[in-house]
């Protein structure tokens, strides 16, 4: 079953608030209207679940890189190497 | 591509709370012409957020690694000039883009001395190599290529840096509320993308649900 679009309006007042339950920098009330809207609104719903599709596969293609600590020795050791600043 | 300032304004960025006081210590080596001291200090400090920053605009893991230490070698020879005029990571965030904006240019002009296929673009070329042996991932990576620069940097620093807007704001120079902005708008693209059915990936949604489906098993 196909649903009918959400309204631009609609869009526009509940995809923030969603992105922003997404990084879990809602306040308390805010995520409270949120939960509430969100037992009465399907295309809502399933906004949520394709954004939360989205977080979780950008944290795993993503993850939080980092150099290897011996950066620091390798860097140290041509900084050494320099001429004195 | 449309890169972000390319030189630093300390009023543009944000700054991560912390960085001030934290970088105290470092501003005391700086005041006693300790610059060895500083740089020690500050490697374990910047060295996993400039080389993040080099990722997301270099999108290559090898030239991000050599980026990084060609950025603390300019940091490092320009620390007796340090003025304090801009925050220290402001600073530093300032120096890695430069750089990284000259590699672009450097692989840019290397590109058109050396292909003389308009159509070939090492960056595309560099992200199916790496992920030939993944389909989710290459999903994933391929959907990124298609969001316009300022998103997908945005997007692609703020996963990098475990979903901070301040250290995304802070890296990248920008206002909190304009990362903000371009976040919200690249995953509204990503959405987009993964649903048109003629996309050339168009088996990305599935793969995207495997991708989630894998994580949370």
């Amino acid at each position: 079953v196909s649903l009918p679009p959400p309204s631009r309006t609609h869009e526009l007042r509940w995809d923030s608030l969603l992105q922003d339950c997404l990084d879990d920098s809602l306040d308390a009330d805010a995520r409270a209207e949120l939960e509430a809207h969100l037992t009465g609104c399907t295309p809502c719903s399933h906004r949520q679940a394709d954004l939360r599709r989205i977080d979780q596969a950008l944290c795993a293609r993503l993850g939080h890189p980092r150099l290897d600590e011996s950066f620091d020795r390798r860097l140290l050791a041509l900084v050494d190497a320099q001429p004195t600043i | 591509m449309q890169p972000f300032a390319l030189v630093a304004s300390p009023k543009m960025a944000t700054e991560h709370p912390d960085a001030s006081h934290a970088d105290t210590d470092i501003h005391e080596c700086l005041r006693a012409g300790r610059y060895r001291d500083a740089l020690v200090l500050l490697l374990p400090r910047y060295r996993d957020k400039v080389f993040r920053l080099c990722l997301s605009m270099l999108r290559d893991r090898a030239l991000a690694e050599d980026t990084t230490q060609d950025v603390f070698m300019r940091v490092w020879r320009a620390l007796p000039g340090y003025g304090a005029q801009a925050s220290l990571s402001t600073w530093i965030y300032a120096i890695s883009r430069n750089a990284c904006l000259s590699e672009l240019r450097k692989r840019r002009a290397m590109v058109s001395l050396d292909c003389d296929d308009d159509e070939y673009n090492p960056e595309i070329a560099a992200l199916s190599t790496r992920d030939s042996d993944d389909s989710a991932t290459v999903s994933i990576g391929q959907v990124l290529d298609q969001l316009p620069e300022r998103y997908r940097q945005a997007v692609t620093l703020f996963y990098m840096e475990d979903k901070s807007y301040e250290q995304t704001a802070a890296s990248l120079g920008l206002p909190l509320g304009t990362v903000k902005a371009l976040l919200h708008r690249a995953r509204k693209r990503l959405i987009e993308l993964t649903r048109e059915p003629a996309a050339p990936f168009s088996n990305t949604r599935a793969a995207l649900g495997q991708s989630a489906a894998g994580l949370s098993g």
